[in-house]
Protein backbone atom coordinates (compact mmCIF):
# COMPACT_ATOMS: atom_id res chain seq x y z
CA UNK A 1 0.00 0.00 0.00
CA UNK A 2 1.30 3.26 -0.33
CA UNK A 3 2.01 5.47 2.23
CA UNK A 4 4.01 8.94 1.66
CA UNK A 5 4.28 9.21 5.54
CA UNK A 6 6.09 5.89 5.64
CA UNK A 7 7.71 6.62 2.95
CA UNK A 8 9.87 9.34 4.14
CA UNK A 9 10.02 7.92 7.27
CA UNK A 10 12.35 4.99 5.96
CA UNK A 11 13.80 8.00 3.45
CA UNK A 12 15.28 9.49 6.33
CA UNK A 13 15.62 6.56 9.26
CA UNK A 14 16.15 3.42 7.11
CA UNK A 15 15.87 0.21 9.93
CA UNK A 16 16.57 2.46 13.21
CA UNK A 17 14.44 1.19 15.56
CA UNK A 18 10.92 3.00 16.28
CA UNK A 19 11.43 3.59 19.80
CA UNK A 20 14.67 4.98 19.73
CA UNK A 21 13.64 7.82 16.99
CA UNK A 22 13.49 10.78 19.08
CA UNK A 23 17.18 10.07 19.75
CA UNK A 24 18.27 10.72 16.03
CA UNK A 25 15.74 13.19 15.92
CA UNK A 26 17.28 15.10 19.07
CA UNK A 27 21.03 14.55 17.12
CA UNK A 28 19.59 16.13 14.01
CA UNK A 29 18.42 19.19 15.97
CA UNK A 30 21.85 19.61 17.40
CA UNK A 31 23.29 20.33 14.28
CA UNK A 32 21.44 23.46 13.36
CA UNK A 33 21.88 24.78 17.06
CA UNK A 34 24.99 23.76 16.83
CA UNK A 35 25.62 26.02 13.39
CA UNK A 36 23.85 28.93 15.42
CA UNK A 37 25.93 28.99 18.68
CA UNK A 38 28.74 29.10 16.68
CA UNK A 39 28.09 32.39 14.82
CA UNK A 40 26.61 33.42 18.48
CA UNK A 41 30.48 32.26 19.56
CA UNK A 42 31.94 34.45 16.29
CA UNK A 43 29.52 37.48 17.13
CA UNK A 44 30.84 37.52 20.85
CA UNK A 45 34.40 36.66 20.03
CA UNK A 46 34.40 34.21 22.68
CA UNK A 47 38.20 32.30 23.02
CA UNK A 48 38.32 29.89 19.50
CA UNK A 49 38.69 26.72 22.60
CA UNK A 50 35.40 27.88 23.82
CA UNK A 51 34.17 26.84 20.52
CA UNK A 52 36.31 24.10 20.50
CA UNK A 53 34.88 22.85 23.48
CA UNK A 54 31.27 23.37 22.20
CA UNK A 55 32.19 21.71 19.24
CA UNK A 56 34.14 18.07 20.67
CA UNK A 57 30.87 18.47 23.31
CA UNK A 58 28.19 18.05 20.88
CA UNK A 59 29.98 15.69 18.66
CA UNK A 60 30.40 13.38 21.81
CA UNK A 61 26.67 14.07 22.34
CA UNK A 62 25.75 13.37 18.81
CA UNK A 63 27.64 10.10 18.70
CA UNK A 64 25.98 8.79 22.50
CA UNK A 65 22.51 9.42 21.18
CA UNK A 66 22.56 8.19 17.14
CA UNK A 67 24.72 5.03 18.10
CA UNK A 68 25.97 5.00 21.99
CA UNK A 69 25.41 2.14 24.52
CA UNK A 70 25.17 2.62 28.00
CA UNK A 71 23.47 1.85 30.89
CA UNK A 72 20.86 4.99 29.87
CA UNK A 73 19.60 4.78 26.34
CA UNK A 74 19.28 1.28 25.06
CA UNK A 75 22.37 0.02 22.60
CA UNK A 76 21.71 0.51 18.93
CA UNK A 77 23.53 -1.73 16.41
CA UNK A 78 25.75 0.77 14.03
CA UNK A 79 24.36 -0.80 11.05
CA UNK A 80 20.73 -0.20 12.04
CA UNK A 81 21.85 3.63 11.28
CA UNK A 82 20.63 4.63 7.84
CA UNK A 83 19.00 6.95 5.68
CA UNK A 84 18.80 10.83 5.34
CA UNK A 85 20.16 11.05 9.21
CA UNK A 86 22.87 8.87 8.43
CA UNK A 87 23.94 11.58 5.39
CA UNK A 88 23.80 14.16 7.44
CA UNK A 89 25.37 12.86 11.00
CA UNK A 90 28.19 11.44 8.51
CA UNK A 91 28.65 15.21 7.56
CA UNK A 92 27.84 16.55 10.95
CA UNK A 93 30.96 14.12 12.20
CA UNK A 94 33.43 14.67 9.74
CA UNK A 95 33.38 18.73 8.95
CA UNK A 96 34.39 19.90 12.35
CA UNK A 97 37.38 17.08 13.16
CA UNK A 98 38.52 17.35 9.88
CA UNK A 99 38.85 21.22 10.03
CA UNK A 100 40.27 20.75 13.60
CA UNK A 101 42.53 18.30 12.32
CA UNK A 102 43.65 20.62 9.45
CA UNK A 103 44.02 23.66 11.54
CA UNK A 104 46.78 21.41 13.57
CA UNK A 105 48.43 20.04 10.37
CA UNK A 106 48.22 23.41 9.27
CA UNK A 107 50.74 24.65 12.20
CA UNK A 108 52.93 21.84 11.76
CA UNK A 109 53.46 22.08 7.97
CA UNK A 110 54.03 26.51 8.51
CA UNK A 111 56.28 26.09 11.76
CA UNK A 112 57.45 22.75 11.53
CA UNK A 113 61.56 23.13 12.39
CA UNK A 114 61.81 19.18 11.20
CA UNK A 115 61.46 19.41 7.44
CA UNK A 116 61.16 15.86 7.20
CA UNK A 117 57.47 15.65 9.32
CA UNK A 118 56.53 18.84 7.23
CA UNK A 119 57.15 16.41 4.15
CA UNK A 120 55.79 13.54 5.18
CA UNK A 121 52.48 14.62 6.19
CA UNK A 122 52.24 17.05 2.71
CA UNK A 123 52.93 13.73 1.15
CA UNK A 124 50.28 11.68 3.27
CA UNK A 125 47.33 14.22 2.55
CA UNK A 126 48.51 14.76 -1.10
CA UNK A 127 47.97 11.09 -1.56
CA UNK A 128 44.72 11.11 -0.27
CA UNK A 129 43.57 14.45 -2.08
CA UNK A 130 44.67 12.40 -5.35
CA UNK A 131 42.35 9.21 -5.28
CA UNK A 132 38.72 9.43 -5.33
CA UNK A 133 36.52 9.54 -2.38
CA UNK A 134 34.96 6.01 -3.53
CA UNK A 135 38.51 4.32 -3.94
CA UNK A 136 39.49 5.62 -0.43
CA UNK A 137 36.28 4.03 0.88
CA UNK A 138 36.77 0.39 -0.70
CA UNK A 139 40.12 0.53 0.57
CA UNK A 140 39.53 1.28 3.99
CA UNK A 141 36.69 -0.95 4.51
CA UNK A 142 37.93 -3.73 2.62
CA UNK A 143 41.62 -3.71 1.91
CA UNK A 144 42.96 -2.31 4.94
CA UNK A 145 41.43 -4.93 7.30
CA UNK A 146 42.48 -7.92 5.09
CA UNK A 147 45.87 -6.13 5.23
CA UNK A 148 46.44 -5.69 8.74
CA UNK A 149 45.19 -7.62 11.19
CA UNK A 150 42.05 -9.12 10.85
CA UNK A 151 40.46 -9.31 14.36
CA UNK A 152 41.05 -5.51 14.55
CA UNK A 153 37.67 -5.24 13.29
CA UNK A 154 36.26 -1.44 12.75
CA UNK A 155 32.68 -1.73 11.19
CA UNK A 156 31.97 -0.19 7.61
CA UNK A 157 30.64 3.08 9.28
CA UNK A 158 33.55 4.06 11.28
CA UNK A 159 35.77 2.89 8.25
CA UNK A 160 33.62 5.20 5.67
CA UNK A 161 33.72 7.85 9.12
CA UNK A 162 37.60 7.97 9.26
CA UNK A 163 37.85 8.14 5.82
CA UNK A 164 35.76 11.25 4.81
CA UNK A 165 37.62 12.94 7.67
CA UNK A 166 40.83 12.57 6.16
CA UNK A 167 39.25 13.10 2.56
CA UNK A 168 37.46 16.47 3.91
CA UNK A 169 41.24 17.56 5.74
CA UNK A 170 43.27 17.20 2.75
CA UNK A 171 41.34 19.68 0.68
CA UNK A 172 40.78 21.90 4.13
CA UNK A 173 44.91 21.41 4.62
CA UNK A 174 45.32 23.82 1.14
CA UNK A 175 42.61 26.16 2.08
CA UNK A 176 44.15 27.19 5.29
CA UNK A 177 47.15 27.37 3.45
CA UNK A 178 45.95 29.60 0.69
CA UNK A 179 44.60 32.00 3.51
CA UNK A 180 47.58 31.72 5.45
CA UNK A 181 49.21 33.26 2.63
CA UNK A 182 46.84 35.94 2.56
CA UNK A 183 47.91 37.18 6.04
CA UNK A 184 50.42 40.62 4.93
CA UNK A 185 53.94 39.61 6.05
CA UNK A 186 53.81 42.93 7.75
CA UNK A 187 52.03 41.23 10.37
CA UNK A 188 54.29 38.26 10.81
CA UNK A 189 57.06 41.39 11.22
CA UNK A 190 55.24 43.08 13.55
CA UNK A 191 54.02 39.93 15.31
CA UNK A 192 57.77 39.13 15.69
CA UNK A 193 58.54 42.43 16.55
CA UNK A 194 55.88 42.20 19.63
CA UNK A 195 57.63 38.80 20.57
CA UNK A 196 54.88 36.60 19.43
CA UNK A 197 56.02 33.33 18.06
CA UNK A 198 55.36 29.73 17.58
CA UNK A 199 52.11 28.38 18.60
CA UNK A 200 50.84 31.45 20.55
CA UNK A 201 51.18 33.26 17.20
CA UNK A 202 49.38 30.88 15.24
CA UNK A 203 46.98 31.05 17.89
CA UNK A 204 46.25 34.39 18.48
CA UNK A 205 47.49 35.90 14.77
CA UNK A 206 47.65 33.47 12.11
CA UNK A 207 44.83 30.89 12.59
CA UNK A 208 42.01 33.46 13.64
CA UNK A 209 42.58 35.39 10.42
CA UNK A 210 43.33 31.84 8.62
CA UNK A 211 39.44 30.63 9.80
CA UNK A 212 38.01 34.45 8.07
CA UNK A 213 39.66 34.12 5.06
CA UNK A 214 39.17 31.06 4.40
CA UNK A 215 35.31 31.16 5.08
CA UNK A 216 34.07 30.70 1.52
CA UNK A 217 36.05 27.86 0.18
CA UNK A 218 35.88 26.32 3.84
CA UNK A 219 31.47 25.89 3.15
CA UNK A 220 32.04 24.84 -0.90
CA UNK A 221 34.15 22.24 0.43
CA UNK A 222 31.65 21.57 3.34
CA UNK A 223 28.67 21.26 1.01
CA UNK A 224 30.46 19.18 -0.95
CA UNK A 225 31.12 16.70 1.78
CA UNK A 226 27.99 16.69 2.70
CA UNK A 227 26.80 15.51 -0.71
CA UNK A 228 29.73 13.19 -1.05
CA UNK A 229 28.24 11.36 2.02
CA UNK A 230 26.28 9.53 -0.53
CA UNK A 231 29.02 7.61 -1.60
CA UNK A 232 28.82 5.68 1.35
CA UNK A 233 26.13 3.00 -0.63
CA UNK A 234 28.69 2.23 -2.46
CA UNK A 235 30.11 0.16 0.36
CA UNK A 236 27.07 -1.44 1.30
CA UNK A 237 25.90 2.03 3.82
CA UNK A 238 22.06 2.16 3.57
CA UNK A 239 22.30 5.93 3.16
CA UNK A 240 19.23 7.84 2.11
CA UNK A 241 20.25 6.81 -1.68
CA UNK A 242 20.56 3.39 -0.27
CA UNK A 243 17.45 3.42 1.12
CA UNK A 244 15.43 5.28 -1.99
CA UNK A 245 16.30 2.14 -4.14
CA UNK A 246 15.10 -0.44 -1.28
CA UNK A 247 11.95 1.54 -1.41
CA UNK A 248 11.41 2.02 -5.14
CA UNK A 249 12.02 -1.59 -5.54
CA UNK A 250 8.66 -2.21 -3.88
CA UNK A 251 5.95 -2.72 -6.07
CA UNK A 252 3.63 -0.10 -4.05
CA UNK A 253 6.23 2.72 -4.65
CA UNK A 254 7.91 1.51 -8.26
CA UNK A 255 5.83 4.82 -9.93
CA UNK A 256 7.06 6.96 -7.98
CA UNK A 257 10.65 6.85 -8.04
CA UNK A 258 10.93 10.34 -10.06
CA UNK A 259 8.59 12.02 -7.37
CA UNK A 260 11.08 10.36 -4.49
CA UNK A 261 13.98 11.58 -5.91
CA UNK A 262 13.03 14.78 -6.56
CA UNK A 263 12.26 15.06 -3.18
CA UNK A 264 15.73 13.45 -1.70
CA UNK A 265 16.76 16.09 -4.02
CA UNK A 266 14.94 18.64 -2.38
CA UNK A 267 15.90 17.77 1.15
CA UNK A 268 20.04 17.97 -0.19
CA UNK A 269 19.02 21.30 -1.55
CA UNK A 270 18.01 22.52 1.44
CA UNK A 271 20.38 20.88 3.65
CA UNK A 272 23.33 22.58 1.37
CA UNK A 273 21.48 26.06 1.21
CA UNK A 274 21.36 26.20 5.07
CA UNK A 275 24.83 25.89 5.24
CA UNK A 276 25.72 28.26 2.48
CA UNK A 277 23.78 30.83 4.54
CA UNK A 278 24.96 29.78 7.60
CA UNK A 279 28.48 30.66 5.74
CA UNK A 280 27.47 34.14 4.93
CA UNK A 281 25.99 34.79 8.54
CA UNK A 282 29.32 33.50 9.59
CA UNK A 283 31.24 36.14 7.43
CA UNK A 284 29.57 38.76 8.06
CA UNK A 285 29.41 38.43 12.17
CA UNK A 286 33.52 38.46 11.36
CA UNK A 287 34.31 41.43 9.13
CA UNK A 288 36.19 43.21 12.03
CA UNK A 289 34.87 46.48 11.50
CA UNK A 290 34.91 46.75 7.40
CA UNK A 291 32.00 48.29 6.00
CA UNK B 1 79.50 59.93 30.10
CA UNK B 2 76.03 58.74 28.79
CA UNK B 3 76.15 54.86 28.25
CA UNK B 4 76.06 53.05 25.34
CA UNK B 5 72.62 51.81 24.54
CA UNK B 6 73.54 49.68 21.17
CA UNK B 7 76.94 48.88 19.95
CA UNK B 8 77.00 48.27 16.10
CA UNK B 9 80.26 46.97 15.46
CA UNK B 10 81.07 46.85 11.32
CA UNK B 11 77.59 44.90 10.59
CA UNK B 12 77.09 43.94 7.21
CA UNK B 13 73.87 42.32 5.98
CA UNK B 14 72.85 40.64 2.53
CA UNK B 15 69.75 39.31 1.60
CA UNK B 16 70.10 36.15 -1.06
CA UNK B 17 73.47 36.84 -1.70
CA UNK B 18 72.98 40.80 -2.36
CA UNK B 19 74.70 43.16 0.22
CA UNK B 20 72.23 45.35 1.66
CA UNK B 21 74.10 46.40 4.64
CA UNK B 22 77.64 47.38 4.10
CA UNK B 23 80.02 47.21 7.41
CA UNK B 24 78.12 49.75 9.46
CA UNK B 25 79.37 50.67 12.61
CA UNK B 26 76.89 52.86 14.95
CA UNK B 27 76.81 54.26 18.87
CA UNK B 28 73.74 54.69 20.17
CA UNK B 29 73.66 56.34 23.79
CA UNK B 30 71.21 56.01 26.49
CA UNK B 31 68.55 58.61 25.91
CA UNK B 32 69.86 59.66 22.35
CA UNK B 33 67.32 60.55 19.84
CA UNK B 34 69.00 59.62 16.07
CA UNK B 35 67.39 60.26 12.75
CA UNK B 36 68.22 58.17 9.55
CA UNK B 37 67.74 59.53 6.26
CA UNK B 38 68.90 58.49 2.77
CA UNK B 39 67.21 58.06 -0.11
CA UNK B 40 65.05 55.23 -1.32
CA UNK B 41 66.82 51.68 -0.88
CA UNK B 42 69.64 52.88 0.59
CA UNK B 43 69.05 50.09 3.71
CA UNK B 44 67.47 52.41 6.08
CA UNK B 45 65.01 49.81 6.94
CA UNK B 46 67.28 47.41 6.97
CA UNK B 47 69.49 49.14 9.31
CA UNK B 48 67.09 49.58 12.12
CA UNK B 49 65.74 45.79 11.54
CA UNK B 50 68.91 44.54 12.22
CA UNK B 51 68.57 45.86 15.49
CA UNK B 52 65.76 44.10 16.62
CA UNK B 53 66.39 40.80 14.90
CA UNK B 54 64.17 41.13 11.45
CA UNK B 55 66.67 41.28 9.65
CA UNK B 56 69.67 38.51 10.40
CA UNK B 57 73.19 39.65 10.13
CA UNK B 58 75.96 37.62 7.63
CA UNK B 59 78.67 39.34 9.83
CA UNK B 60 79.71 41.93 12.71
CA UNK B 61 77.98 42.12 16.09
CA UNK B 62 75.74 44.25 17.93
CA UNK B 63 75.71 44.70 21.35
CA UNK B 64 71.96 45.80 23.12
CA UNK B 65 72.78 45.97 26.89
CA UNK B 66 74.52 42.98 28.08
CA UNK B 67 72.64 40.96 24.86
CA UNK B 68 74.70 40.46 21.64
CA UNK B 69 73.52 39.57 18.38
CA UNK B 70 76.33 38.27 15.25
CA UNK B 71 75.41 36.26 12.53
CA UNK B 72 75.37 33.20 14.21
CA UNK B 73 73.42 33.99 17.77
CA UNK B 74 70.76 36.18 16.46
CA UNK B 75 68.45 38.27 18.39
CA UNK B 76 66.45 36.11 21.78
CA UNK B 77 64.79 38.93 23.00
CA UNK B 78 63.29 42.23 22.11
CA UNK B 79 61.26 42.87 24.82
CA UNK B 80 63.04 46.23 25.36
CA UNK B 81 63.29 46.99 21.85
CA UNK B 82 59.85 48.76 20.17
CA UNK B 83 59.34 49.44 16.74
CA UNK B 84 56.91 51.31 14.47
CA UNK B 85 56.01 50.29 10.61
CA UNK B 86 55.49 53.06 7.86
CA UNK B 87 52.51 50.86 7.45
CA UNK B 88 51.39 50.30 10.99
CA UNK B 89 50.70 46.74 10.67
CA UNK B 90 47.98 46.31 13.40
CA UNK B 91 46.23 43.02 13.79
CA UNK B 92 43.18 43.35 11.76
CA UNK B 93 41.06 40.65 13.43
CA UNK B 94 41.55 42.07 17.19
CA UNK B 95 39.79 45.17 18.44
CA UNK B 96 42.70 48.28 19.22
CA UNK B 97 42.42 47.20 23.05
CA UNK B 98 43.43 43.44 22.07
CA UNK B 99 45.82 44.83 19.62
CA UNK B 100 47.54 46.52 23.17
CA UNK B 101 47.06 44.14 25.66
CA UNK B 102 47.79 40.84 23.36
CA UNK B 103 51.83 40.60 23.73
CA UNK B 104 52.12 41.66 27.07
CA UNK B 105 49.16 39.30 28.02
CA UNK B 106 50.71 36.32 26.23
CA UNK B 107 54.25 37.36 27.98
CA UNK B 108 52.12 36.87 31.06
CA UNK B 109 54.64 39.18 32.81
CA UNK B 110 51.51 41.44 34.51
CA UNK B 111 48.32 40.72 35.93
CA UNK B 112 45.66 41.28 33.42
CA UNK B 113 43.95 44.10 35.45
CA UNK B 114 47.42 46.27 35.27
CA UNK B 115 47.68 45.17 31.73
CA UNK B 116 44.21 46.92 30.41
CA UNK B 117 44.95 49.79 33.23
CA UNK B 118 48.51 50.42 30.98
CA UNK B 119 46.57 49.94 27.55
CA UNK B 120 44.19 52.46 28.67
CA UNK B 121 46.72 54.99 30.29
CA UNK B 122 48.59 54.73 26.61
CA UNK B 123 45.34 55.01 24.54
CA UNK B 124 45.02 58.54 26.32
CA UNK B 125 48.54 59.26 25.78
CA UNK B 126 48.09 58.96 21.76
CA UNK B 127 44.95 60.73 22.01
CA UNK B 128 43.05 57.81 21.19
CA UNK B 129 40.38 57.57 24.58
CA UNK B 130 37.35 55.67 23.95
CA UNK B 131 38.73 53.57 20.64
CA UNK B 132 39.55 50.36 22.64
CA UNK B 133 36.92 48.47 21.42
CA UNK B 134 37.08 49.80 17.54
CA UNK B 135 38.65 47.62 15.13
CA UNK B 136 41.40 49.17 12.91
CA UNK B 137 39.89 48.98 9.76
CA UNK B 138 37.42 51.84 11.11
CA UNK B 139 39.95 54.09 11.64
CA UNK B 140 41.65 56.61 9.36
CA UNK B 141 45.61 55.95 9.06
CA UNK B 142 46.84 58.37 11.52
CA UNK B 143 44.52 56.91 14.02
CA UNK B 144 45.93 53.09 13.18
CA UNK B 145 49.67 54.60 13.36
CA UNK B 146 49.00 56.05 17.17
CA UNK B 147 47.33 52.85 18.31
CA UNK B 148 50.14 50.70 16.43
CA UNK B 149 52.81 53.55 18.70
CA UNK B 150 50.81 52.84 22.10
CA UNK B 151 51.20 49.22 21.04
CA UNK B 152 54.64 49.36 20.74
CA UNK B 153 55.13 51.10 24.36
CA UNK B 154 52.92 48.07 25.96
CA UNK B 155 56.45 46.60 26.76
CA UNK B 156 57.40 49.16 28.34
CA UNK B 157 60.65 49.06 25.94
CA UNK B 158 63.99 51.41 26.30
CA UNK B 159 64.64 51.51 22.42
CA UNK B 160 61.85 52.89 19.87
CA UNK B 161 62.73 52.42 16.30
CA UNK B 162 60.41 54.30 13.91
CA UNK B 163 60.41 53.52 10.59
CA UNK B 164 59.26 56.14 8.46
CA UNK B 165 56.09 56.46 10.71
CA UNK B 166 54.53 59.35 8.28
CA UNK B 167 55.16 58.12 5.35
CA UNK B 168 51.89 56.46 4.63
CA UNK B 169 50.02 58.88 5.93
CA UNK B 170 48.55 62.43 4.24
CA UNK B 171 49.10 65.58 5.51
CA UNK B 172 46.52 66.37 8.30
CA UNK B 173 47.07 62.99 9.37
CA UNK B 174 50.70 63.30 9.62
CA UNK B 175 50.45 66.28 12.32
CA UNK B 176 48.36 64.38 14.47
CA UNK B 177 51.29 61.33 14.61
CA UNK B 178 53.46 63.75 14.91
CA UNK B 179 52.40 65.71 17.60
CA UNK B 180 52.09 62.10 19.18
CA UNK B 181 56.27 61.48 18.28
CA UNK B 182 57.11 64.55 20.02
CA UNK B 183 55.36 63.69 23.09
CA UNK B 184 57.67 60.47 22.86
CA UNK B 185 60.46 62.54 21.93
CA UNK B 186 60.16 64.19 25.18
CA UNK B 187 61.11 60.45 26.86
CA UNK B 188 63.80 58.62 28.16
CA UNK B 189 64.17 56.80 25.57
CA UNK B 190 66.40 55.59 23.05
CA UNK B 191 65.12 56.75 19.29
CA UNK B 192 66.22 55.55 15.90
CA UNK B 193 63.91 57.63 13.75
CA UNK B 194 63.80 56.85 9.69
CA UNK B 195 61.59 60.15 7.97
CA UNK B 196 61.84 62.01 5.04
CA UNK B 197 60.51 64.83 7.01
CA UNK B 198 63.73 66.94 7.72
CA UNK B 199 62.28 69.42 9.72
CA UNK B 200 60.73 66.93 12.31
CA UNK B 201 64.28 65.28 12.13
CA UNK B 202 65.71 68.92 12.91
CA UNK B 203 63.51 69.59 15.65
CA UNK B 204 64.07 66.08 17.04
CA UNK B 205 66.94 64.17 16.65
CA UNK B 206 70.54 64.47 18.06
CA UNK B 207 72.18 63.13 15.58
CA UNK B 208 71.61 62.20 11.83
CA UNK B 209 72.65 59.36 10.03
CA UNK B 210 73.09 59.48 5.98
CA UNK B 211 73.07 56.23 4.11
CA UNK B 212 73.37 55.81 0.78
CA UNK B 213 73.67 51.86 -0.77
CA UNK B 214 74.02 50.04 2.50
CA UNK B 215 76.84 52.03 3.63
CA UNK B 216 76.37 54.85 6.31
CA UNK B 217 78.15 57.98 4.89
CA UNK B 218 77.70 60.03 7.18
CA UNK B 219 77.18 60.84 11.31
CA UNK B 220 77.02 63.95 12.71
CA UNK B 221 75.39 66.13 15.30
CA UNK B 222 72.09 66.81 13.64
CA UNK B 223 72.54 71.03 13.46
CA UNK B 224 76.24 70.15 12.16
CA UNK B 225 74.37 67.56 8.95
CA UNK B 226 72.94 70.42 7.73
CA UNK B 227 75.17 73.16 8.12
CA UNK B 228 78.95 71.73 7.60
CA UNK B 229 78.18 68.33 5.57
CA UNK B 230 81.13 66.11 5.45
CA UNK B 231 80.60 64.52 1.93
CA UNK B 232 79.96 65.00 -1.49
CA UNK B 233 76.36 62.95 -1.84
CA UNK B 234 75.28 64.61 1.21
CA UNK B 235 75.32 68.05 -0.04
CA UNK B 236 73.60 66.96 -2.97
CA UNK B 237 71.46 65.43 -0.73
CA UNK B 238 70.46 68.34 1.39
CA UNK B 239 70.35 70.66 -1.89
CA UNK B 240 67.70 68.42 -3.28
CA UNK B 241 65.92 68.67 -0.16
CA UNK B 242 65.73 72.64 -0.46
CA UNK B 243 64.29 72.93 -3.54
N1 LIG C 1 63.06 41.12 0.88
C1 LIG C 1 63.98 41.66 0.08
N2 LIG C 1 64.49 40.95 -0.94
C2 LIG C 1 65.43 41.48 -1.75
N3 LIG C 1 65.92 42.71 -1.61
C3 LIG C 1 65.44 43.48 -0.62
C4 LIG C 1 64.45 42.99 0.28
N4 LIG C 1 64.17 43.96 1.18
C5 LIG C 1 64.96 45.00 0.84
N5 LIG C 1 65.72 44.71 -0.23
C6 LIG C 1 66.71 45.60 -0.87
O1 LIG C 1 67.50 46.12 0.15
C7 LIG C 1 67.84 47.46 -0.13
C8 LIG C 1 67.56 48.31 1.07
O2 LIG C 1 66.19 48.29 1.35
P1 LIG C 1 65.55 49.13 2.54
O3 LIG C 1 66.34 48.89 3.76
O4 LIG C 1 64.11 48.81 2.59
O5 LIG C 1 65.77 50.62 2.02
P2 LIG C 1 65.10 51.95 2.56
O6 LIG C 1 64.34 51.66 3.79
O7 LIG C 1 66.26 52.87 2.78
O8 LIG C 1 64.25 52.47 1.46
C9 LIG C 1 67.06 47.86 -1.36
O9 LIG C 1 67.95 47.85 -2.45
C10 LIG C 1 66.03 46.78 -1.52
O10 LIG C 1 65.82 46.54 -2.89
MG1 LIG D 1 62.31 51.77 4.20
Amino acid sequence: MFDLLSALDFLSFGFYPDIDKWRLVLAIVIIPMHAVLTVFCVKNRYRLSYCLVLTLGLQMLTLWLSIGDGAILRSVKLDELSGLCLNLLLAYWSIPLATILAAGICFILINASSKSLAYILGLFFDLIRSLPLVTLLFFNTLILPMLFNPKLIITRLEAAWITLIFFLCAYTIQIFLGAYEAISYHQHESAKALGISGWKKYRHIDLPQMLKHSLPALISTYIGMIKDTTLVMIIGLADSLGNLQLLISRNAYKHYYIEFFFILGFLFWLTCTLCGWWGKQLERTSNYGKT
Amino acid sequence: MAKHKIIMNNVSAQIADKAILNNISLRVDDQEHIGIIGPSGSGKSSLIRTINGLLPISSGTIEIDSQTITASQPSADCSKIGMVFQDYALFPHLTVLENLTLSPTLRNENSTRDIKDRAFSLLDKVKMNGFGNRFPASLSGGQQQRIAIARCLMTEPEILLLDEPTSALDPEMIHEVKSVLEGLMQSQLSIIIVSHDISFIKTTTNRVIFMDEGKKLSDQATDLFFTQPENERQISFIQQLDH
